[in-house]
């Protein structure tokens, strides 16, 4: 059997008095992975202890089997893009990647390729060529993404990769990393900005107070979450009329109707109740101009966990 | 699966990070303002002051190529963590104490050539074999003091301080010391190879000075420089190298 790409476990890690991450079990494979908290939650420590740049105070940190702190040659299989808008800034954009690359073994000939290849991809083939100093903060983001991702590895670690980027380059970033996920890759992504992640992925990871609260599909874990019934507003014409059959629903906690074209329900189950809504409807000849539920999405089951966490 | 590296790895990405650093070192002002500076103390020393050749090779290799090597070496990784840059080069597949040492000789090697023409130039207006003593002598006292201040640039919190007091207190003022005492300084050592011995007086006490042997203290410098080496990217290699923002 082979080893998992990314595993922590019962791993702890201090920094003097405060305990930065406690205790946590994970293990990531292919795919992105989203991984959420609160500044200071331990997110960052996560990515640096499964990037070698630190030792776990207790626990192990195994990347494709082995550490990444004291086995040098296991880091061939990682890119990491670190937070801080830091660089060797009189560099251009492909003498960056291509000695950083040539730190993987490659030729320099080969390493100029691959550079030119990973700055195509983050579309920065023309960028690239104008010094880091002289970049914009999103072009510098971008490079950043290239450098972690030039020599090919398996697991590619971004620390708030959509920082400073401008919406396009968001959009296009949020493509790459899908495309990297795709190509079986492991592929872990810290940010703040749910919507985001929520277009990355559906595989997160929460962390609070240095402690995994959840992990897993966002649908399975909002589902979980039983004590926070699905609110879901319906626009129709005969809202009322529909809102009495609804209530004899199984999982139909409540309806409220909000004005003779809307109503508000809260079931325990969204798919079964959306699906007989929709039976409903037809049964009754209505028209159903307008159907969502504003806490079935990554940022509602992101502000219940943090609440339940205190 | 991890992909697999070619053999001898650690030291051509050694190699390669030497000369990206060693490029950055050369690009700085600083190093050319050091250039124009000691050509400018030459000048002044040799060819208005008439100040003996011996005695500026003193002031060159003595004095002032330890003191730059505590200024170049002692901030090696403290630089790169206030850079915040230290990441790129640790997070790759390479060992960190191959990246340290690559990184130490990249910072020592511009005080070399910084001295080095100088310490030359000052060697052949006596005749080659000087010029071979003085070069010599002024790349093993770099490498020694370069790495000794790379080391205590890890320990220390103050590191340049330490380096100073080393330098004024241990180094220059012990150094002054005949007999064995005298032995336990660099200095001792760098002049014995460049052949600068200090002879204080002629009194009855210097028969307990007995200077080591030239091979003796280039093999002395040779193994101090190879093992503060060797120390440091053993620290560099066992440490955590916390990034805060």
């Amino acid at each position: 059997m082979s080893a998992p790409m990314l595993e922590a476990v019962g791993v702890s890690k201090l920094f003097g008095q405060v305990r930065a991450l406690n205790e946590v079990d994970l293990t990531l494979g292919p795919g992105v992975t989203g991984l959420l908290g609160p500044n200071g939650s331990g997110k960052s420590t996560l990515l640096k202890l499964f990037s070698g740049q630190l030792l776990p105070d207790a626990g192990q940190v195994r990347l494709l089997g082995r550490d990444p702190f004291r086995d040098a040659p296991a880091r061939r299989a990682m890119g990491l893009c670190p937070e801080q808008d830091k660089f060797y800034e009189e560099l251009d954009g492909y003498r960056f990647i291509e000695v950083l690359t040539r730190l993987h073994g490659f030729s320099a000939a080969e390493s100029r390729d691959r550079a030119a290849h990973a700055l195509a991809r983050v579309g920065m083939a023309t960028d690239g060529k104008k010094r880091l100093a002289a970049m914009s903060r999103g072009m510098r983001q971008r490079t950043k993404i290239a450098q972690a991702i030039a020599h090919d590895p398996p697991v590619v670690l971004l620390d708030e990769p959509l920082n400073g980027a401008d919406p396009v380059a968001r959009a296009d970033l949020v493509k790459l990393v899908r495309q990297l996920g795709d190509e079986g890759r492991c592929v872990v992504v810290s940010s703040h900005v749910l919507h985001e992640v929520e277009a990355m992925t559906h595989q997160v990871v929460f962390i609070r107070f240095g402690r995994l609260r959840a992990h897993g599909d966002v649908f399975r874990l909002r589902g979980l979450l039983t004590d926070r019934p699905y609110r879901i507003r319906v626009k129709t014409p005969d809202a009322r009329g529909l809102a009495t059959r609804l209530l004899a629903l199984e999982h139909v906690r409540s309806v409220t109707v909000q004005d003779e074209g809307s109503l508000e329900l809260t079931t325990t189950a969204l798919e079964p109740t959306a699906r007989a809504t929709a039976r409903l409807a037809e049964d009754l000849g209505l028209a159903v101009s307008a159907f969502s539920s504003p806490d079935a999405d990554l940022e509602a089951l992101y502000r219940y966990l943090m609440e339940a966490a205190g | 699966m991890i992909p697999g590296l070619p053999a001898g790895h650690d030291a051509r990405a050694a190699w390669i990070w030497f000369g990206f650093h060693l490029g950055r070192h050369l690009r700085r002002r600083t190093f050319w303002l050091w250039l124009v500076g000691i050509v400018g103390f030459l000048v002044l020393a040799r060819g208005l002051a008439h100040t003996p050749a011996r005695i500026v090779a003193q002031g060159l290799i003595i004095q002032l190529g330890p003191l730059l090597a505590l200024f170049f070496c002692t901030g090696v990784i403290r630089q790169e963590i206030e850079d915040q840059t230290l990441t790129y080069g640790f997070s790759r597949p390479v060992g960190r104490g191959w990246l340290y040492m690559a990184r130490v000789l990249a910072t020592a090697a511009p005080v070399a050539l910084l001295v080095l023409p100088g310490a030359l130039y000052l060697g052949l207006e006596a005749g080659p074999q000087t010029a071979m003593a003085y070069g010599t002598a002024t790349i093993l006292a770099i490498a020694a003091y370069g790495g000794f201040f790379a080391l205590i640039g890890q320990v220390f919190r103050w590191p340049a301080w330490f380096g100073l007091a080393f330098l004024l207190f241990w180094d220059v003022a012990l150094g002054l010391v005949p007999g064995f005492l005298g032995k336990m300084t660099l200095s001792t050592h760098v002049r014995t190879v460049a052949d600068l011995q200090i002879r204080l007086s002629d009194g009855p006490w210097m028969r307990f000075f007995e200077p080591p042997s030239r091979v003796a203290s280039t093999i002395t410098l040779l193994v101090f420089a190879a093992i503060t080496l060797w120390l440091g990217g053993l620290l560099v290699r066992r440490r955590e190298h916390r990034i805060t923002r």
